[in-house]
C-alpha cells in the first residue's frame, strides 16, 4: 500500500523551515561580523553615484579601509541618506556624511547630528567654504551659471536678464521648490532683504518664465533652442557642451559691482558618535585632498576645485577667476526653511 | 490553543513591523514640544492648492485604474482562458513593465517621443515637436502608469479565474455562447478579484511621484516629499500622509458595498482540473493581433528603446561588473521576502476568512492601510523603531529590509489567500478536526495543499513586489548591501544611459527567466500529458 | 448509558433562533434519525454535538463530560473522538483513498504498521480493498459514499455522525448503501446519529427517530411507532 503524501510533505516542511533558519542565522551572524573594526568607514552619499563611486574605490584601494556606502538621489526624488541620518539619530550607523551641497550639512549640524572636524588638509580651502566650527567642510563645487544657447547674438551676463523684457518668454529656470534652485533663491533673499528679493521673484514671473522639473532640462530645452538661457548648476552646462551641444556658459554677475556667482561646494561631514571614527577621519582628509579635487574637475560633473592651484579642464575657470557670491551657508540653510511657503505661492501651489 | 496561538503571533509580528513604526509615527506627529498637537496638521488640506493637488490625484488614479481594469481584466481572460497562440509568451511579456521602475518607463518614452529622441532624428524634430507636449502632463502619466500597472489586473484575472467551479461555467455553455458565459457568470464570479486588483493599482498609482513629477503633473503626495525632502521634518510628512489612510477606508467601503451579498461558494469540485479554454476561433488572428498591438506599446517599445540603448557588449560587462553582486542579493532578498509573505499571508488571510478574531476586519484595513502609505513614512518609522543598540542584529543586517517588505505587502498575499481560502469547503477542515488533528496538523495537511494554487500565486506576487520595491529599500538597507533596483535608481542621476539600460534588462532577464522557463516547462509537460 | 445529552439547548443566527430549546437524551448503540425539512435545525444539532460551533444556551455532554454549554466550546471537536460523514463527503482531493483514512490515525500517533492494518480493516468493511491508491476524484459517488464512511469509522468511533450522506445518490444506491450503514452498525456497535430529510431513509436506518421543525423537536419516538404515526 502506498504510504501517506504527507509524509514527504511534512519532511519538506521541516527541511525547508530548517533552511531557512540556517540561511537566516548566516545571514545575520555574516552581517554582524564586522563590529568596530578600524578597517571599515560607513559613508552615506548624496552626491551622484557615478562621480562619487569611483573616488571611495579608490580611497579603497590606497587604504585598505573598506568603505561600505549608501547613496542617494535627488534627481528620482528619493529622500534617502538625509532622512535616515535624522531617524538614525539616536544610534548612528554612518561615520560620514558627503553632500552635495553645504545646505544639508548646515541642516545636520542645527540638529545636532554632526560633529566638528577640521582637517589639516583642507587648510588652503577659502573659509567661505567651510563652517567657522568645523562641523562641515566643503570641496570641488559647481558654480551656478547661465547656460546660454549658441545661436544668441546678444548674451545675457546677469541673473537680472530673468527681468529683462527683452527676454521675455525666452527664459527657463528649475522648480525653485528643489535643489541648487531653491538654495540659489534662498541666497538671494539673504544679500538683497526679503523685499528686494521678493520683487525680483514677482519680475520673473510677469517676464513669463518657464519652469522645468531639473537644471538638467533646462539645460536641455536651451541646447534644443526652446529658450534662450537658463539658470543651472556648471556641471549642467559643461555637460552639454562636452556634448557637442550649441551652448555656451556664462559665469553671471561678475561685474565689479556685481553680486557674482552662487557657488555650491561639496560639504563633508563627521558624523557625532558614529561607529568607526578614526576612519572616518581618514576619509574625510582623502576627500578633502587635492587629489580627489582634480579628479572630481576631470569627471563628467566638472566641478570646480577650492583649493588653489589644482589643474581643471578647459571649460572650467578656477575658483580664483571666479567672483564669487558672498553668502553665509547657515543663513541661506534657515532661509530656506522659511522661505518654502513664498515659493509655493510663487509656483502657483 | 495552537490556533489563537500562531494567529496571535502572526497578528503581534504585523503590529510590531507594520503597525509599531506607523503608530510611533503618527504620534509623534501630534506632539509639539512635549505637549499635544496638531500643529503638524494644521494646514492639511486647507489651502485650495492641496485640494487641486488631490484632485489631480484622484483624475490620474481614477484613469489609471479604470483603463487598467478595462484592458487588464479581457486580457487575463484572453491569456488565462483562450486558446489565443503564444499566451504563454505574452503572460511573461506583459510582466515586464512592472519589474522596470517606473521612472525609467517614463525617461524611456521621452527618449523615443522627446523633442530630441529616437524619432525626432528620424522623422525631423518638426513632426514631433507637436507630438511631444502630449507626454507631458496627465495624457504622459497614464500611459507611463498604465503600461506599469497593467500586470496587476491581467495577472489577478487569471489567478482568480482559475478558482471558479468549472461546472458552473458549463452550466452556462448550454444555454449561451462563451460571451454570454463570460459577461453573466464568470466576470460577476471573479469580480472580487478585479476588485482587489482595482484597489492595489487605485493605491499604487495615487503614491506614485516619480512618474507624475518627471512629466510635470502636480499631485497629492508632493506635499508629504517636500516636507521629507525639503523640511526633513517627518511631523508633518507624516501628517500629509494621513489623508491615504482616509482614502484607503473609502475604497474599502466601496470594495464591502460591492461585495456585500456576494460570498459565493465557489467550490470547485474536488480533484477537477480540467479548465475549458474558450475556443477563438475565426476571431483568433485578430485578437492575436490586438495583443500583440498592446503588447508592443506598451512593453516592445519601451524595452526597444532599453536595448537600443545599452546596444553594445560593453555596457553589459560594465552592468554585471557594477551590479552583480547587487543582482544577487535582490534576488536572495525577494526570495526570502516572498516566501515570509506567502506565510505570513496565509495566516493573516485564514484569520480574516474565518473571522477568528473580533477585530478581523482592523487587520485587513491595517495592511491595506499600509500598503497604501508612502513607503518614506513606513521606512522612517521602521529606522525610529528599530535601530537601537539592542536590536543592531535586525537593523544592521538585512532583515530590516525584509521586514519592510513585510509591512508594505502583506495585504497581496493575505488578500490572495482569503480569496483561495473561499473556496475551499469548511467542511474539509472540519472533517479533519472530527478526525482528531489539531490546528497546525491541519493548516500544514489539508488546508495549504488545498490553498497551493493560492499560496504560489501569492508567492509570485510577493517575489515582484519584494523585487521591485525601491522605497522602502532605500531607506533602511544596510551601508554597502543595495539591492539591483536601488543601484539602477542611484545610478539613474548622470549615469550613462547604456549603463542604466543595461541594467534594467539584466533585472529583467535575471527575475523573469527562472519562473518564465518554468512556467512554459510546466505547461509543455501539461501538454505531453494530455497529447 | 446516556452518550450523548443536549439539555435545553438553544442557538440563533443572526437574531434568528434556529434552535430553540432542544433537549436530547441518546443511548449508547441508538440509532437515531433525525428528520425534518430543510432550515428546521437539524444539521445545527450535528455542528453543534461535533463541536463546530458553540450553543447560546444549554448543555452538551459526551459520554457523561461537559463539551460545551452556553457561548462556550469546552471539548475541541478534535477532542470528542467521534466520526463524521458530510453531506459534501469532505473527502480530500490532494490524498489518496488510504491517505484520507491515514490522516486521523497518524493524528492519533499510531504507528506505521497499525496504520496500515487498520486502513485495511475499514477498506474491507466497506469492499474498498482495492482502491486504496485511487484519488477521490477517481471514484464514482457509491464508492466516494463508502471511502467517507470507511474514514469516519477508521478510529472505531463510539459515536457516528451522519449529515444527509446519501442525498446525492440515486434511489438503487441509496437504498443499498442503507443497508450497509445498518449491517455494519449491527456489525460495530457505534450510536448512529442521522440526520436525513427523506422520511423512507429515516425509517429505514432509525431505531428512533427525531421529528424536527422551526427549531423545535416535534416528536420524538421509537421508529416503530413513527410509522405508525406518520406513513399511514
Amino acid at each position: 500500500m502506498e504510504a501517506l503524501e504527507a509524509t514527504p510533505l511534512k519532511k519538506v516542511i521541516v527541511s525547508l523551515a530548517a533552511l531557512g533558519v540556517l540561511i537566516g542565522g548566516l545571514l545575520t551572524w555574516h552581517y554582524t561580523q564586522a563590529p568596530n573594526n578600524t578597517r571599515i568607514v560607513v559613508v552615506y552619499v548624496s552626491e551622484d553615484q557615478v562621480f562619487s563611486e569611483p573616488i571611495l574605490r579608490d580611497f579603497e584601494k590606497e587604504t585598505g579601509i573598506e568603505v561600505t556606502a549608501v547613496y542617494d538621489t535627488e534627481e528620482a526624488k528619493s529622500t534617502g541618506a538625509m532622512n535616515r541620518l535624522i531617524a538614525e539619530k539616536d544610534n548612528p550607523q554612518a561615520d560620514v556624511y558627503w553632500a552635495n551641497e553645504p545646505i544639508r550639512a548646515e541642516v545636520l549640524k542645527q540638529k545636532g547630528i554632526s560633529a566638528p572636524y577640521v582637517s589639516p588638509l583642507a587648510q588652503d580651502i577659502p573659509p567661505v567654504f567651510k563652517d567657522p566650527d568645523g562641523y562641515w567642510t566643503g570641496f570641488s563645487a559647481r558654480a551656478r551659471v547661465l547656460v546660454v544657447n549658441k545661436g544668441l547674438t546678444e548674451r545675457p551676463g546677469s541673473i537680472l536678464a530673468y527681468t529683462d523684457p527683452h527676454w521675455k518668454g525666452r527664459s527657463v529656470i528649475a522648480n525653485p521648490l528643489f535643489g541648487t534652485t531653491t538654495a540659489e533663491i534662498a541666497a538671494l533673499f539673504t544679500i538683497w532683504g526679503n523685499d528686494q528679493a521678493s520683487d525680483f521673484m514677482a519680475a520673473i514671473k510677469a517676464n513669463r518664465v518657464a519652469i522645468s522639473t531639473s537644471n538638467g532640462e533646462s539645460a536641455d530645452f536651451v541646447a534644443a533652442g526652446q529658450y534662450d538661457f537658463s539658470l543651472v548648476d556648471s556641471d549642467d552646462a559643461v555637460n552639454r557642451m562636452r556634448q557637442g551641444k550649441p551652448v555656451t556658459m556664462v559665469y553671471p554677475d561678475q561685474a565689479e559691482n556685481g553680486i557674482g556667482s552662487f557657488i555650491v561646494p561639496n560639504a563633508v561631514v563627521l558624523i557625532k558618535g558614529g561607529p568607526h571614527p578614526r576612519a572616518a577621519r581618514s576619509l574625510i582628509d582623502y576627500l578633502l585632498s587635492r587629489e580627489t579635487e582634480r579628479k572630481l574637475a576631470f569627471a563628467d560633473c566638472a566641478q570646480i576645485p577650492l583649493h588653489p592651484g589644482v589643474r581643471t579642464p578647459s571649460e572650467l575657470k578656477p575658483i580664483s577667476a571666479i567672483k564669487i557670491m558672498r553668502v553665509d551657508y547657515a543663513d541661506v540653510a534657515r532661509k530656506m526653511v522659511e522661505l518654502q511657503p513664498f515659493l509655493k505661492a510663487w509656483m502657483g501651489l | 490553543m495552537a490556533r489563537r496561538a500562531c494567529l496571535g503571533l502572526t497578528v503581534i509580528l504585523l503590529f510590531m513591523i507594520g503597525t509599531l513604526p506607523i503608530l510611533s509615527m503618527l504620534m509623534k506627529s501630534v506632539v509639539v514640544d512635549g505637549h499635544l498637537s496638531l500643529a503638524s496638521y494644521g494646514g492639511l488640506l486647507v489651502s485650495s492648492h492641496q485640494w487641486i493637488l488631490m484632485g489631480h490625484s484622484m483624475i490620474l488614479s481614477s484613469l489609471v485604474t479604470a483603463l487598467t481594469t478595462a484592458i487588464g481584466v479581457p486580457l487575463g481572460i484572453l491569456l488565462g482562458k483562450t486558446d489565443l497562440p503564444f499566451r504563454r509568451f505574452f503572460r511573461v511579456l506583459f510582466v515586464v513593465p512592472l519589474l522596470i521602475p517606473p521612472y525609467i518607463i517614463a525617461v524611456s518614452w521621452l527618449d523615443l517621443l522627446g523633442s530630441e529622441g529616437l524619432l525626432a532624428q528620424l522623422l525631423g524634430t518638426a513632426v514631433i515637436r507637436a507630438t511631444a507636449p502630449m507626454l507631458f502632463g496627465l495624457p504622459g502619466c497614464v500611459i507611463v502608469l498604465f503600461s506599469v500597472f497593467l500586470p496587476i489586473p491581467m495577472l489577478l484575472t487569471m489567478v482568480f479565474l482559475r478558482t471558479i467551479n468549472p461546472r458552473l461555467e458549463e452550466a452556462g455553455r448550454l444555454v449561451s455562447g462563451w460571451r454570454g458565459v463570460m459577461q453573466e457568470i464568470t466576470i460577476p464570479l471573479i469580480l472580487p478579484g478585479v476588485l482587489l486588483s482595482a484597489m492595489l493599482v487605485f493605491l499604487l498609482s495615487f503614491g506614485e511621484f516619480s512618474v507624475p513629477n518627471f512629466l510635470r503633473y502636480d499631485v497629492f503626495p508632493v506635499e508629504s516629499f517636500t516636507q521629507f525632502s525639503a523640511f526633513y521634518n517627518f511631523k508633518a510628512a507624516t501628517a500629509a500622509a494621513v489623508p491615504l489612510a482616509a482614502i484607503t477606508m473609502v475604497l474599502l467601503l466601496v470594495e464591502g458595498v460591492f461585495l456585500r451579498d456576494r460570498t459565493y461558494q465557489l467550490r470547485p469540485s474536488p480533484g477537477l482540473d480540467g479548465q475549458a479554454l474558450i475556443g477563438l476561433g475565426a476571431r483568433r488572428r485578430g485578437l492575436l493581433l490586438l495583443v500583440a498591438i498592446i503588447g508592443l506599446v506598451v512593453v516592445f517599445v519601451p524595452v526597444v528603446v532599453l536595448v537600443i540603448q545599452s546596444a553594445g557588449l560593453t555596457a553589459y560587462v560594465e552592468a554585471l561588473s557594477r551590479a552583480g553582486d547587487s543582482l544577487l542579493r535582490s534576488l536572495i532578498y525577494a526570495v526570502i521576502g516572498a516566501s515570509l509573505l506567502t506565510v505570513l499571508g496565509f495566516f493573516t488571510g485564514y484569520l480574516i476568512q474565518t473571522k477568528a478574531f473580533r477585530f478581523w476586519r482592523s487587520v485587513d484595513s491595517m495592511t491595506i492601510f499600509l500598503f497604501a502609505l508612502p513607503s518614506t513614512v513606513i521606512g522612517i518609522g521602521l529606522i525610529t523603531l528599530w535601530n537601537t543598540p539592542w536590536t543592531n542584529f535586525i537593523y544592521s543586517t538585512p532583515w530590516i529590509i525584509i521586514f519592510g517588505y513585510l509591512a508594505k505587502y502583506t495585504a497581496l498575499t493575505s488578500r490572495i489567500s482569503v480569496t483561495q481560502f473561499a473556496q475551499i469547503p469548511p467542511s474539509m477542515e472540519e472533517a479533519a478536526q472530527i478526525a482528531g488533528a489539531r490546528w497546525f496538523r491541519r493548516m500544514v495537511f489539508i488546508v495549504a495543499p488545498l490553498a497551493r494554487r493560492g499560496l504560489l500565486a501569492g508567492w509570485l506576487v510577493g517575489y515582484i513586489f519584494s523585487l521591485r520595491d525601491t522605497g522602502i529599500t532605500m531607506l533602511v538597507y544596510p551601508a554597502g548591501h543595495e539591492t539591483l533596483p536601488i543601484r539602477i535608481f542611484t545610478l539613474m542621476a548622470n549615469g550613462s544611459p547604456e549603463l542604466i539600460a543595461a541594467l534594467c534588462m539584466v533585472m529583467i532577464a535575471a527575475t523573469l527567466l527562472p519562473p518564465g522557463v518554468l512556467w512554459m516547462v510546466s505547461d509543455m509537460r501539461k501538454k505531453a500529458v494530455i497529447g | 448509558m446516556k452518550i450523548v445529552h443536549l439539555d435545553s439547548v438553544s442557538k440563533l443566527y443572526s437574531g434568528e433562533k434556529i434552535l430553540d430549546d432542544v433537549s436530547l437524551e441518546i443511548d449508547e448503540g441508538e440509532r437515531i434519525t433525525i428528520l425534518g425539512p430543510s432550515g428546521c435545525g437539524k444539521t445545527t444539532i450535528l455542528r453543534l454535538i461535533a463541536g463546530f460551533i458553540a450553543p447560546d444556551a444549554g448543555f452538551i455532554s459526551i459520554a457523561g463530560s461537559v463539551v460545551a454549554q452556553a457561548g462556550e466550546i469546552i471539548k475541541l471537536p478534535e477532542q470528542r473522538h467521534l466520526g463524521m460523514v458530510f453531506q459534501d463527503l469532505a473527502l480530500w482531493p490532494h490524498l489518496s483513498v488510504a491517505g484520507n483514512i491515514e490522516f486521523g490515525l497518524k493524528a492519533k500517533g499510531l504507528a506505521r504498521t497499525e496504520r496500515q492494518r487498520q486502513i485495511r480493516k475499514v477498506l474491507d468493511l466497506v469492499g474498498m480493498l482495492g482502491f486504496a491508491d485511487r484519488r477521490p476524484a477517481e471514484l464514482s459517488g457509491g464508492q466516494q459514499q463508502r471511502v467517507a464512511l470507511a474514514r469516519a469509522l477508521a478510529l472505531e468511533p463510539k459515536v457516528l455522525l451522519m449529515d444527509e450522506p446519501l442525498s446525492s445518490l440515486d434511489l438503487d444506491l441509496n437504498i443499498r448503501l442503507r443497508q450497509e450503514i445498518l449491517g455494519l452498525q449491527r456489525k460495530l456497535g457505534f450510536t448512529l446519529l442521522y440526520v436525513t430529510h427523506d422520511r423512507d431513509e429515516a425509517f429505514a436506518i432509525a431505531s428512533r427517530v427525531v421529528l424536527m421543525s422551526k427549531g423545535t423537536v416535534e416528536y420524538d419516538g421509537a421508529v416503530e411507532d413513527a410509522i405508525r404515526q406518520f406513513k399511514g
